[in-house]
């Protein structure tokens, strides 16, 4: 399972440019793992990064709540796959925990 | 569709054509220092997930749909009652027809067949461009590929800087970026409009 991640390398960032949205993210380039955990449930997914994205600072300040939990700005990309094992693919979007 | 194949119409320009699977969903973050409680999911980061299928419907019989993925693979995909589908809104099994792009969810049964908890058919999730809105239709431009976005009504919702969705899109401006969620049309660059998620 796979995902994107605004900050893979500069071009990347000089796209997605997180820090606009005030988000201070680690490089990470392809292949990293991270662990996911959307707030709406108790299942964790590992996904590697496989591209670039989300455009975060097109959304900046967006927010999304599960059960009162939630999370603001788009930091993640997943795959059907990985978006589908933790939540319902027409939601578009929901709110997570990420760690490495 | 001519001037757009499927398989690009469906991606998200993000994930690209890098990864096996397309459609982008994205996620709202934060970072937690640890996942306690969590279940761990069986597929492995960067592995395929058995428990899933995309492709196109190929035949449909009594339930039972043989699905063929992008590489080709054939799968047969078993509904039941209890079965989730969705095609622009939550449906009944019999809304899957041959053609109908699809993802699937399930467990995997002795004999390969994918047993499906929950299924979408012709889901889209396009970041687009709004290019001109209609009466019943929006343009909208995907990365330069122009796209057709009917309104349903009843259906179509928008959600403005996260709010709760509402049935009115007259917020929705030209030239501004959105994010579609959608059911495609079969064989043709049309989508009818489920929700729209745009920001100030």
């Amino acid at each position: 399972m796979h995902c994107a991640w605004p900050n893979t390398s500069d071009a990347c960032f000089a796209i997605t440019r997180p820090d606009r949205c005030g988000d201070n993210l680690l490089r990470q380039t392809c292949g990293h793992t991270f662990f996911v955990k959307g707030l709406c449930g108790s299942t964790e997914i590992s996904v590697k990064i496989a591209d670039c994205g989300p455009q975060t600072d097109l959304w900046c300040g967006e927010q999304s709540c599960c059960s009162g939990n939630c999370a603001t700005n788009r930091l993640l990309d997943l795959t059907p796959a990985a978006f589908s094992a933790i939540g319902n693919l027409s939601s578009g979007i929901m709110p997570v925990t990420i760690h490495s | 569709m001519d001037s757009l194949r499927r398989r690009k119409f469906l991606s998200s320009a993000v994930l690209g054509t890098a990864v096996t699977t397309v459609v982008g969903a994205s996620s709202l973050g934060s970072f937690a220092p640890e996942a306690a409680g969590a279940q761990r999911h069986s597929a492995a980061a960067g592995e395929v997930d058995a428990n899933f299928v995309e492709g196109r419907i190929v035949s449909v019989k009594k339930g039972l749909l043989l699905v063929m993925s992008a590489d080709k693979s054939m799968h047969q995909i078993q509904l039941t009652g209890a079965t989730s589908v969705w095609k622009l809104r939550p449906t009944t099994s019999d809304a899957a027809k041959a053609g109908d792009g699809l993802y699937a969810r399930g467990v995997r049964m002795p004999d390969g067949t994918l047993a499906a908890d929950a299924v979408w058919l012709n889901i889209v999730n396009l970041t687009v461009h709004i290019t001109s809105i209609g009466r019943d239709t929006m343009h909208l431009d995907h990365h330069g590929d122009r796209i057709v976005g009917h309104v349903i009504a009843g259906t179509t919702a928008a959600v403005y800087n996260s709010t709760p969705a509402v049935s009115d899109l007259s917020l929705l401006q030209v030239g501004k970026h959105a994010q579609v969620i959608g059911a495609w049309r079969p064989d043709t660059n049309e989508v009818d409009l489920a929700t729209v998620y745009a920001a100030a």
